[in-house]
């Protein structure tokens, strides 16, 4: 159909979803929507994504604390050090194109909403990967499904984004939740 | 491969009013016949018997799915056009992030929405 509309290249995934083995995400078109309207400016985009990725980041400090196993504090302590580096090049991005920009303390209290990264809450994702928490293999299977919602969300958010400049830092945002994905595939093929 | 298309069924009648039937040769495609026919008759109804035959002849790309998780991956995420022609509850339960959401029944209205120079994965 769409190959006699003019697209020249049209490449059907044979096995559909079923044989998809590698990471999805859930959720209607909406989910998590609530927090782009499309007209926001760069700098709401990045006061979104910050406290989305400081939602995490609280999550991950909060695990660490509970959990037992040495090895699996560690991990935690690797992930939230991660979303610490996103946070950091999140900040560098708004500094760089705002004149008068605020101090880091000033854009944190700023970025304040109730969902973690990917727009879902921690008891929903819990529900959506039940998780043993003492098993490091478990704990980034549930990482790299957190990232996967947050790589669908702001792709979801730059499709129904309006203004360009946006579009494209939604884009690049999202291009470093796929790097990010990445890593976690990696870092749980040398634990597995 | 022949299918045989009844164009009285899709509504279509000829000046006088006698059934009307055209044979179309393709070659081997990926669409079952059965399927493939059903898809034509509802076409036909819809674009008042004009049949674009060009997109049923077009080849289209088919690669598994690490094949095209590999492609993916080696595209940036703005280099490529995701799909997935399902309905919204089974894109609920699960889809490949990023993917936008067309079902197949929009899919020729809503083909403006994407970007055609961009390969297109569907699923």
């Amino acid at each position: 159909m769409l190959a006699g509309k003019g697209f020249p290249e049209v490449i059907n995934m044979s096995g559909g979803i079923k044989a998809w083995n590698s990471d999805t995400a859930v959720g209607s078109e909406d989910t998590g929507m609530a927090m782009f309207s499309g007209k926001e400016e760069i700098e709401e985009v990045l006061l979104i994504a910050y406290a989305l990725e400081a939602g995490l980041w609280d999550f991950y400090t909060l695990m660490q604390e509970r959990v037992a196993q040495a090895e699996v504090k560690s991990l935690f302590s690797k992930l939230a050090a991660i979303e610490v580096k996103h946070q950091d090049r999140l900040f560098a991005e708004y500094q760089a194109i705002t004149a008068d920009a605020l101090t880091r303390a000033a854009f944190e209290r700023n970025a304040a909403v109730q969902s973690m990264e990917g727009g879902l809450t921690t008891e929903e994702y819990l529900a959506l990967y039940p998780t043993d928490f003492e098993v490091a293999s478990e704990v980034i299977s549930l990482a790299m499904g957190i990232e996967a919602q947050a790589l669908d969300l702001y792709l979801r958010a730059a499709d129904n984004c309006s203004g360009e400049a946006t579009k494209q830092m939604l884009l690049r945002i999202a291009e470093e939740e796929r790097a990010h994905l990445k890593r976690l595939g990696e870092l749980l093929d040398e634990i597995v | 491969m022949t299918f045989r298309l009844n164009l009285q069924a899709c509504g279509i009648h000829s000046n006088q009013g006698k059934p009307r039937q055209t044979k179309v040769s393709l070659l081997p495609s990926p669409f079952y016949p059965a399927i493939f026919n059903r898809f034509c008759i509802l076409h036909l109804k819809k674009n008042g018997g004009n049949m674009r035959w060009k997109q049923f002849l077009t080849p289209v790309k088919s690669l598994n799915a690490p094949e095209t998780g590999k492609y993916l991956n080696d595209l940036s995420v703005d280099d490529y056009n995701l799909i997935d022609v399902r309905q919204p509850g089974e894109y609920k339960n699960g889809h490949i992030p990023g993917a936008k959401l067309i079902p197949v029944s929009e899919l020729a209205e809503r083909s403006s929405e994407l970007d055609p120079t961009k390969p297109t994965f569907v699923y």
